[in-house]
């Protein structure tokens, strides 16, 4: 069983660029958005100021559902920096339901039993600065965030 | 083999002191360039082109510096632990067409005695990764093998103890090789590696390369040149290399590598085929590295790794002649392990191995992988017939 995230102690501010401001501040409402571009419809994540499948800079945030698949996932038992982060804890690439793949930690009642292919749903740790990150749960497990 | 690197032969090859030395970075590259040099029958003088990569911002100049030289001819390219490969490639296109004529490929690592190695890796605060997957806290890099590691068993069912026969292998090679560092130690058996530490599942302690101190030097000269000196030279035949990502969530797909097209490019250049290959080099950061290296090189199908390796054909004596040094597993790995693939294979391809010699070996291939399987480089070397 894995300790619940939000009991772990503040992580450190991160850094944010130009071209990421827009999509954290959708965080702040705990609303999780992917880019898409209006010329091509391709969706991708991390955000960037330019569109990956056809070069069109005219791309534009547009909301996730939340919903995602575990693509894979590895228990820690080690830990880099053991302040933030207490083994045994999960730490997990998820892709979205809309298409791009984002690494995460999955949280909550059944984390370190999570399988490749289990479906997982969004949840949120707040940050100091009134950001949040974005961690997953599986879908049959309650939110711990609440 | 490709035209591009004809006019070009490698003429000697070198480690440094390995394991723990207590000595600077350039201290370890010195040493490897001056043995390298001593068994080819060249000096210092003799060189106009110098490659490095691993010392911050200006490797190859201070490199430079510290050996006294002042090269007409400099590469840096960085694709991590794959930079060798790369590099050795670009001096042998470089010497055939006529922009330098003898080059040295150096690295060295004091990565053990320092201490340096950070469990979380190092970032940049402007890569994209420092905002969207440092604050999970995964090992860097052990944390992203273990990803694909754990995909590969979902989709293909490789098992741990699949795995671990890569580990008992590397041993079995290094118990073989008086310059490992696991030269001198027990034979390992599966068990042992799955009973060892759990790192970040499915990966275990005895999953990863070691930790040491090394470096290694590669020595290129023309053809022509390459006749009056005292080691049988070595060619290369082909090379390919493909980058794929950088951070992890960018990885096309978790089983396949790029290890795929850089093969791929490297075998046809060469007009070789896999199966021609009479020693294979292949970087072994963990075993889930080489495992997926030897499927996307095209030694078995894709998916098949696991019942590939598990009859135990890459231990000495098998029929798959497979990291004679023993590997970054037991071997050395200092930072990075692209140079010494390529140090070993050039000696089988003189046949200078001693017990661990592969009888005949004319025919070699080095592949090396770079971050975290974010970048693929195969070379393919022949004896000079």
């Amino acid at each position: 069983m894995t300790a619940p995230f939000f009991e772990f102690p503040m992580r450190p501010v991160l850094p944010i660029t130009e071209d990421t401001r827009e999509w954290w501040d959708q965080t702040r409402e705990r609303r999780l958005t992917v880019q898409s571009c209006r010329a091509c419809r391709a969706v991708q994540l991390y955000p960037r100021c330019l569109c990956v499948a056809c070069g069109s800079s005219d791309v534009e945030l547009v909301s996730a559902s939340g919903l995602g698949t575990v693509y894979s996932r590895t228990v820690l038992s080690k830990s880099p920096n053991p302040e933030f982060f207490v083994p045994p804890y999960v730490v997990a690439l998820v892709r979205l339901e809309e298409g791009p793949v984002v690494l995460t930690n999955i949280v909550g009642t059944g984390a370190t039993d999570v399988e490749c292919d289990d479906p997982v749903t969004v949840t949120w740790d707040a940050m100091s600065d009134g950001r949040h990150l974005p961690l997953f749960t599986p879908v049959s497990s309650p939110d711990p965030s609440g | 083999m490709s035209k591009a690197y004809a006019g070009a032969a490698i003429v000697g090859v070198a480690e440094s002191d390995l394991g723990v030395t207590n000595r600077s970075a350039l201290e370890l590259q010195a040493q490897a360039v001056s043995r390298a040099l001593e068994e080819a029958g060249l000096s210092l003088s003799d060189i106009d082109g110098l490659a490095s990569v691993g010392i911050p911002r200006f490797p190859a100049i201070q490199a430079a510096e510290y050996l006294g030289l002042h090269p007409t001819w400099s590469e840096s390219t960085f694709t991590g632990g794959s930079s060798f490969e790369v590099l050795t490639a670009r001096a042998a296109q470089a010497i055939t067409a006529g922009h330098a004529d003898t080059v040295v490929v150096v690295y060295g690592s004091n990565q053990r005695s320092a201490r340096s190695r950070a469990l979380g890796g190092v970032l940049d605060p402007l890569q994209p990764e420092s905002q969207f997957d440092a604050p999970y806290g995964a090992l860097n890099p052990v944390s992203f093998y273990a990803l694909a590691a754990a995909r590969h068993m979902h989709e293909y069912g490789t098992t741990s103890e699949q795995l671990a026969e890569i580990a008992v292998a590397a041993r079995e090679w290094a118990r073989l090789n008086p310059k490992a560092y696991r030269y001198g130690s027990d034979a390992l058996t599966v068990d042992d590696v799955l009973a060892s530490a759990p790192i970040s599942s499915p990966l275990h302690a005895l999953d990863c390369c070691l930790v040491t101190d090394g470096g290694g030097a590669v020595v290129l000269t023309s053809t022509a040149r390459a006749k009056d000196l005292r080691q049988k030279p070595v060619k290369v035949l082909g090379h390919g290399e493909r980058a794929t990502h950088h951070g992890f969530t960018q990885m096309p797909d978790l089983t396949s590598t790029g290890a795929v097209e850089s093969g791929r490019a490297a075998f046809a250049e060469s007009g070789l085929k896999p199966d021609a290959m009479d020693v294979v080099q292949v970087y072994d950061s963990f075993t889930i590295t080489a495992l997926l290296s030897l499927e996307a090189l095209g030694f078995c199908g894709r998916g098949e790794g696991g019942a590939f390796v598990a009859d135990g054909k890459l231990r000495p004596g098998g029929s798959f002649a497979f990291n004679t040094t023993g590997g970054g597993l037991s071997y050395t790995h200092p930072g990075m392990f692209g140079i010494f693939l390529i140090v070993e294979a050039v000696r089988q391809l003189r046949g200078q191995c001693g017990e661990r010699q592969i009888d005949g070996a004319e025919t070699a291939v080095c592949h090396g992988t770079g971050g975290i399987l974010s970048h693929n480089a195969t070379l393919i070397l022949g004896s000079d017939r």
